[in-house]
């Protein structure tokens, strides 16, 4: 759905985007994860032709997006990190204006406004947007973005400044649009891309440091740490006696590094032999924010 | 077309919502009847003063006025009206690229010509409404009063004060798609305005500087001929679709 291909951008002699290159699959949720600085707004502006790239290309369903010439933007939904829209609108007039901006006739704009509404649950509000809180502009935002039923939605960090609410509800928008559209999420807060996305990369001063399915970028960086809780300190001490190499994190709690497969075998062997009661056993998995905190400490 | 027929009712919707039209409308009251009333008040004022001019030695003679009375005040009057009306509009592109009004409207697809388009056709709008509405009140009231008679080249003097603002408006567009403020957009259309008056300060280039319409008034009294507006009336139309074009170069190139 997009492929964004070698493309670079510089601010005078601040370089913003590298050699970048990613594509995202039709029908996923795509994280495009960064801090703030690392160049995710200006990718997203230059996918969809508001600024030029210096190098590069960047194809949306196979066509070239030229900046200034917003063709492509017929394909594309855009929901900005801070949407600003004429306050003395209602919702309804609002929607109506940009579907007729991007050519639905009335009676269509009609029917699509008051279906968008209801989605982003907007329609009992007649009044102006002026009164709207952080939240509503945000589900505006969305159902202004896929008013044209877009083949792709871009959302520029959409939950950032949200109540868990708030949050909860544009996420759970993002993720019942996925059947109907490619959507491309970019964010910081690491916990909503571990909810919703099938694939993602991170983004670090201008390149991408890691890329792909959820899995596998979890895969790729699989700890060898396991964690046993026992159901009393008892156990847990004469497991601890047989198996020094172990660190006790409290009481019940032990945690063994750099182990492989082979150990936990012998781990749970000696548990059953010697009817240790557990409550759990399990591999540590990475979560996003350790991968993340951990490229930006190799960089 | 239809994006640009949209963007315009759009353009309408926010002049109607958010008071200025109601200003608009304030303005070219007070300013439409303001001259003839002017006009028929000096003798009145004049004859108030009479007294205490006449201790001072000095005496008033019968003060007479007519239609020209109220017209010299209309082309003295014209210049805040536009000024009034420059200062309201000079935030009309760049306020929305402040505050990021238009990403919406620009990721829809629609061009920044055409938005620039229906910019530019709302103010010329505005200011052909204030300026011919005013014009007309004035025309009224003279008419009741003393019949527009003793002025002559009349609707060439109004019309060239006209083409004045339209240039002026056409400034304004050209520094909002340079300019990122509204405040740099005002500086930008005074010193083009200043460098205009400096221009017709050399007589022999008079002539030819758009500045030279803020002074058609002269027409009434016979003082100036039509033909001496005529260069200066071409010049400044050619002008001003000059600027518009630069403007679609620069709103083209513009960030958001």
């Amino acid at each position: 759905m997009l492929t964004v291909r070698g493309i670079s951008k510089s601010f005078g002699s601040h370089k913003i985007i590298e050699n970048l290159s990613f594509e995202v699959p039709e029908h996923s949720i795509f994280g495009f994860i960064g801090q703030n600085g690392a160049g995710k707004t200006t990718t997203m502006k230059m996918i969809l032709g508001l600024l030029p790239a210096d190098t590069g290309e960047i194809l949306v369903n196979g066509k070239k997006v030229t900046a200034g010439n917003n063709k492509t933007n017929g394909l594309i939904g855009y929901l900005p990190d801070v949407p600003e829209y004429y306050e003395y609108m209602t919702p309804k007039e609002y929607l109506m204006m940009c579907g007729r901006i991007t050519g639905l006739d009335k009676k269509n704009v009609d029917k699509r406004a008051n279906k968008m509404l209801d989605m982003v649950g907007l329609s009992p509000y007649k009044k102006k947007i002026r009164g709207f809180s952080r939240g509503m502009k945000q589900r505006l935002g969305i159902a202004q973005a896929l008013l044209h039923k877009p083949k792709l939605l871009i959302c520029d960090e959409p939950t950032s400044a949200l109540d868990p609410l708030g949050r909860k509800e544009i996420l759970d928008i993002l993720s019942s649009v996925k059947e109907e559209t490619t959507v491309l999420f970019s964010t910081h807060i690491l916990t909503d891309v571990e909810r919703i996305c099938d694939n993602i990369a991170f983004l670090n001063q201008g390149k991408i440091v890691l890329s792909g399915s959820l899995e596998e970028v979890k895969n790729s960086h699989k700890t060898s740490e396991i964690e046993i809780l026992f159901e009393n300190e008892k156990d847990a001490k004469q497991f601890l006696q047989t198996f020094p190499e172990g660190k006790q994190i409290h009481s019940c709690l032990l945690q063994y590094t750099q182990i492989c497969e082979e150990d936990s075998f012998i781990y749970m062997k000696y548990i059953a032999k010697n009817q240790l009661q557990i409550q759990k056993m399990e591999w540590l998995e990475p979560t996003l924010e350790d991968l993340f905190l951990e490229i930006l400490k190799e960089k | 077309m239809r994006a640009f027929l949209e963007f315009l009712k759009k353009e309408w919707l926010e002049i109607s919502r958010t008071g200025k039209l109601w200003i608009l409308g304030i303005i070219c009251l007070v300013f439409g009847i303001s001259n003839p009333a002017i006009a028929k008040l000096t003798p009145w004022l004049i004859e108030m003063m009479s007294e205490d001019l006449s201790e001072l030695g000095m005496t008033v003679s019968k003060v007479v006025v007519n239609d020209l009375t109220s017209w010299t005040q209309f082309f003295k009057n014209a210049s805040m009206i536009l000024i009034i009306f420059l200062i309201m509009f000079s935030g009309t592109i760049t306020l929305e690229y402040e505050k990021g009004t238009l990403i919406p409207i620009l990721t829809k697809g629609i061009h920044p010509y055409t938005i620039l388009a229906a910019k530019t056709t709302m103010l010329f709008t505005g200011w052909t409404a204030v300026y011919w509405c005013a014009v007309g009140i004035t025309y009224s009231y003279n008419d009741f009063f003393w019949g527009n008679v003793v002025a002559k080249h009349l609707v060439f003097a109004l019309f060239g004060y006209y083409i004045f603002g339209v240039w002026m408006i056409a400034v304004l567009i050209l520094m909002s798609s340079i300019l990122h403020s509204n405040i740099g957009v005002l500086l930008g259309t005074s010193a083009v305005f200043g460098v205009d008056f400096v221009g017709r300060m050399f007589p022999k280039f008079a002539n030819y500087f758009p500045g030279k319409l803020t002074a058609s008034g002269e027409l009434l009294v016979r003082v100036a001929e039509p033909k001496d507006y005529q260069k200066s009336i071409v010049i400044t139309m050619v002008l001003s679709m000059i600027m518009l074009g630069i403007g679609c170069y620069f709103i083209k190139k513009k960030k958001v």
